[in-house]
């Protein structure tokens, strides 16, 4: 192979030149192409690349032909280098060689040992590509084949290294803007300084968002636009699209979101749900022979008699959201339960001739939530669980009910468009999800009929002996199969965050200096980011698939005071999403730097 | 294809305490079990802590709520409190854990000539339950001849002082070691914290199953710490039969509410646990219900039995839950006797290892008498006494 112009072991986080307080130490480097050291060995390094651990997952049977592979997990890299020591000087070679030895442990203890969080790194830079990539060491050994008293001659040295699958191009613990600056050749102390680093907002000087991978406003809520003409306009989304440019390489790439509150809420948020979906965005339906955006909140308005749906009757009301059908009103939801223990009443029902638009973009697992509340009576007087009905006509086909839940009571809205928020459970869609290429024989569909095929429906069930008041604003389908995760403060002694606290979700590394895995915390607020609080983050770590558009979803939930429930969701509450990316390779970097 | 998505674990403080949430864990060598009756059984795992982490672990997080989230961070798929913590540092192995450990201690004798039980009265040990709830034990004193030391009943109090000196706090052991670091937690689910309650009832009365459990619940000395033993909505009405009330023998709640499990009307299968935290509510409930005899998963013989819905679809096995049957579609295709249908399995526990994405599902033969009979009741599902073995299926 072409040998390499920058080869280097590197322990550490370099400081940020010209921040004068400044915890990080100078980095600690040791060049392996020094012309008075060790120096790589002509061909002495044969690039590896991650293998399946394990040799993978399978499924398998002794009564099955073959097998199939389920799971595919990847080993770690062991790289082997060869290496000249040439210097004429005894003690400094074995300075060198100590200095070896003393990163090799430094490896080794990296976060085994609480004291050791300077990452130890292997930085390279091919001559024919175009950026430094830098992978974490875990170990290495060393082996030599010389004799140490002699230097006279070289010594051979082998190093064998045991590093992570991936090399990124932006270092363990590095900043995770520098990936978008160098992307744009910028360099530094021309093109950006100290405060263009800042991870979560505009630095007031007019060094503006657009720096960042992706910015975006998102509602906490979806609306159409256009009335029932359009399926591609919108009013209001709930998402961030990072588009496929800003996502090279070949593993998934690494990223750092911020949240922050931005308008329409008059109370901070107590948890927000994120997931990522990377199939296309926008699709032409055999249904509505037009082209459909990829959506994931259906509005309760749509869903109701009126309109061939479920029960309910929609209200024109200003705390209520534009529905498809009527994109000149707002809408919600009312339905009087009525006493018929044990009975479930179909309150909202969508399918793809009621607004349940495009079907063939409604394929995965999805988590359902329901934005409603009761408002007389007490808790756990109704529940109300979701329907997943697919065949040729209702009554005809497969039925699916998720697991009945409290629907939350509340007595009053003290503010506009705020509703409890309700978890209904997931389901799958097609309930055969191995079911892909329909009877047209055109491949993938879920269903070439117009009017039917997929049905959603909310059921509730008034378990008292009086009649209930129910109201719903949406259903909110968060997709869970790619990767879903909730970022909760429920269950903090805190209890809440700022109404202008900046919250991160980080898989890059940056906030636990290097550490590969995922970190979730608070920044303390008006707009200072400058004392972060853990906190709690479930489900899966939200990293970006390379080569494609991800969307990431939200909903989020906010804290009142005032409210007898804790899970409210303002609708017309609004946060910014600022996304910096660092792509991940296994091969060679694509992307430009300046370093 | 993609590797097995992380399993994690998320610690909360001791339900005693609060509802603070901790940390969260990536988790090792997952395991969970899962019983129709009862709910979430136990679950296991490594962590990858240092040698400072482990320590606080050791130190802290016995008694603490414990759950485990997949992809689905609204839905954990297991929940419990941490009974046992290992700490393997390569020389040594401690271990500490909630299992011998008794704050509450009763003893119950006879006393020659008589025909009744008689209960001392319990001491505490109430700093250990303030942390980790009241867990009562009860040691038999067999029948005592005579009075040593005054009375029967002093000597039963010195020996339940004695006991509840040695046990009222977790209990620690250690040894040599010399195997490869590791740090490793087991956990219980919450109808265990049933085990910790005594029930005691000396009245003679004939009442309705719902009356009994309703009393059960009352009785529990722990509240709603645990699980809020005041919301009786999810105890759904079982009028098959009545039974005697009185309960004098030391049993605990759970044995209690075995008894009244019972089945229903018709013949059917009744079940009963403690609910996870309601995402809604936040808290956990008891519920008693008909058992779910819906065919919900299938498999195929073909494919090694890998899990699927009753459409064919693939589950990801981490989701599985018992207290429904699974059918093999390609056993028996074209059966149609009487009887049981023999391609189907009332699935009585579950079994999930995450390192094989294994799921294991097993019923049992006579499980319809379960209930009723009181068989097998003091084991868990597998490893019976008596009786035929359950059925295993791995896929």
């Amino acid at each position: 192979m072409q040998e390499p112009i920058e080869l280097e072991i590197i322990k550490g986080v370099e400081p940020v030149p010209g921040d004068t307080e400044t915890a990080e130490k100078p980095l600690d480097r040791l060049n392996l192409l020094s012309s008075s050291g060790l120096a790589l060995d002509t061909d002495g390094w044969q690039m590896a690349y991650p293998s399946l651990k394990n040799q993978g997952l399978w499924i398998d049977s002794p009564t099955m032909n073959g097998r199939e592979l389920s799971r595919s997990p990847q080993t770690n890299v062991i790289e082997t280098m060869t290496l000249t020591m040439t210097n004429n000087d005894l003690s400094q070679r074995q300075g060198i060689m100590k200095h070896l030895f003393r990163l090799q442990q430094d490896a080794r203890d990296f976060w085994s040992m609480e004291s050791q969080y300077q990452p130890v790194y292997l930085n390279f830079k091919p001559a024919v590509g175009v950026c430094n990539q830098y992978a974490l060491l875990y170990t290495f050994d060393v082996a030599m084949d010389s004799d140490p008293y002699d230097c006279t001659n070289s010594w051979l040295v082998t190093l064998t290294f045991e590093r992570a699958p991936w090399r990124a191009v932006v270092p363990p613990g590095g900043n995770p803007r520098l990936f978008k600056f160098w992307k744009q050749n910028w360099a530094w102390g021309i093109n950006y300084t100290i405060d263009d680093l800042r991870l979560h907002q505009d630095d007031g000087t007019g060094f503006d968002d657009t720096t960042y991978s992706a910015y975006d406003t998102v509602d906490n809520r979806f609306e159409w636009e256009g009335g029932g003409t359009s399926h591609e306009g919108y009013l209001s989304k709930n998402w961030i699209d990072i588009p496929a440019d800003e996502i090279p390489g070949d593993m998934e790439a690494d990223a750092y979101i911020s949240v922050t509150p931005s308008s329409g809420s008059a109370y901070p948020f107590v948890k927000f749900w994120v997931a990522r979906y990377t199939r296309p965005t926008t699709f032409r339906g055999r249904q509505s022979d037009e082209d459909s955006l990829a959506y994931n909140i259906l509005a309760a308005g749509d869903g109701v008699a009126a309109f061939g749906g479920g029960a309910g009757t929609a209200v024109v009301d200003a705390c209520g959201v534009y529905c498809r059908t009527d994109a000149a009103n707002q809408y919600i939801v009312q339905y009087t339960a009525p006493v018929a223990a044990g009975v479930w009443q179909n309150v909202l029902q969508w399918y793809p001739a009621n607004q349940l638009q495009n079907i063939a973009s409604w394929r995965g697992t999805w988590a359902a939530f329901l934005r409603c509340q009761q408002t007389n009576g007490a808790q756990d007087d109704v529940q109300a669980r979701l329907v997943i009905e697919q065949g040729y006509a209702l009554g005809y086909g497969g039925r699916y009910y998720t697991d009945p839940q409290v629907l939350p009571y509340w007595v009053a809205l003290s503010s506009c468009r705020e509703f409890p928020v309700m978890y209904l459970g997931q389901f799958t869609l097609p309930l055969d999800n191995e079911y892909l290429s329909g009877g047209y024989g055109r491949g993938a569909e879920i269903s070439g009929v117009a009017n039917d095929a997929v049905w959603l429906s909310v059921e509730t069930l008034n378990t008292k002996t009086a009649t209930r008041t129910l109201e719903f604003l949406d259903l909110i389908l968060m997709p869970v199969d790619e990767a879903f995760g909730c970022f909760t403060a429920e269950n903090s002694i805190l209890g809440h965050v700022s109404s202008n606290s900046f919250n991160i979700m980080d898989t890059t590394g940056y906030a636990m200096h290097g550490k590969p895995g995922m970190y979730a915390s608070v920044n303390g607020g008006n707009e200072t980011p400058d004392r972060f609080m853990p906190i709690e983050y479930r489900g899966a770590a939200i990293r970006l698939k390379p080569g494609v558009n991800n969307r990431l979803y939200f909903l989020f939930q906010h804290y009142n005071a005032a409210a007898p429930v804790d899970n409210i969701s303002y609708a017309s509450a609004e946060h910014t999403i600022r996304v910096s990316v660092v792509p991940r390779f296994q091969g060679i970097a694509d992307v430009e730097q300046d370093s | 294809m993609s590797a097995i998505p992380e399993h994690w674990i998320h610690l909360y403080q001791r339900p005693a305490q609060g509802t603070a949430f901790i940390t969260r864990q990536q988790a090792f060598k997952y395991q969970h079990q899962k019983l129709a009756v009862g709910g979430d059984d136990t679950m296991s795992c490594e962590l990858a802590l240092d040698g400072t982490e482990a320590q606080l672990a050791l130190e802290n997080w016995v008694g603490c709520r414990v759950a485990a989230y997949v992809d689905n961070p609204m839905a954990p798929i297991w929940e419990g409190i941490v009974s046992r913590v290992y700490y393997d540092d390569g020389a040594l192995m401690v271990t500490r854990s909630l299992d011998e450990m008794f704050n509450r201690v009763e003893v119950i004798y006879t006393s020659i000539g008589s025909n009744r039980t008689t209960t001392v009265s319990a001491a505490n040990e109430t700093d250990s339950q303030a942390l980790y709830g009241i867990k009562a034990g009860t040691c038999d004193g067999f029948i005592r001849n005579g009075i040593v030391g005054g009375s029967n009943g002093q000597h039963m109090e010195a020996i339940r002082d004695l006991i509840i000196g040695q046990v009222a706090w977790p209990l620690t052991s250690v040894t040599q070691s010399g195997g490869m670091p590791t740090f490793r937690i087991e956990a219980t689910g919450f109808f265990h914290t049933l085990e910790w309650e005594n029930y005691y009832n000396a009245a003679v009365a004939g009442v309705s199953i719902n009356t009994q459990l309703n009393n059960i619940m009352a009785a529990v000395v722990n509240d709603t710490t645990f699980f809020d033993n005041t919301d009786n909505s999810l105890i759904e009405t079982n009028a098959a039969y009545n039974l005697v009330n009185t309960e004098t023998f030391g049993k605990t709640s759970w044995q209690c509410l075995q008894t009244v499990q019972g089945g229903g009307a018709n013949g059917a299968y009744w079940v009963m646990g403690i609910k996870r935290t309601d995402p809604i509510t936040g808290t956990r409930r008891f519920y008693y219900r008909a058992g779910n005899t819906d065919v919900e998963y299938t498999s195929r013989s073909a494919d090694g039995l890998r899990p699927r819905n009753q459409w064919g679809g693939l589950v990801r096995p981490w989701t599985m839950e018992p207290d429904r049957v699974m059918r093999v579609n390609d056993l028996l295709v074209g059966w149609s006797g009487r009887g049981l249908d023999p391609r189907e399995t009332y699935i009585e526990t579950i079994r999930y290892d995450a390192d094989t994405q294994k799921v294991t599902w097993a019923g049992a033969d006579d499980l319809h008498m379960q209930g009723a009979l009181q068989l097998h009741r003091y084991y868990k599902m597998q490893g019976y006494s008596s009786g035929p073995p359950p059925r295993n299926a791995w896929t």
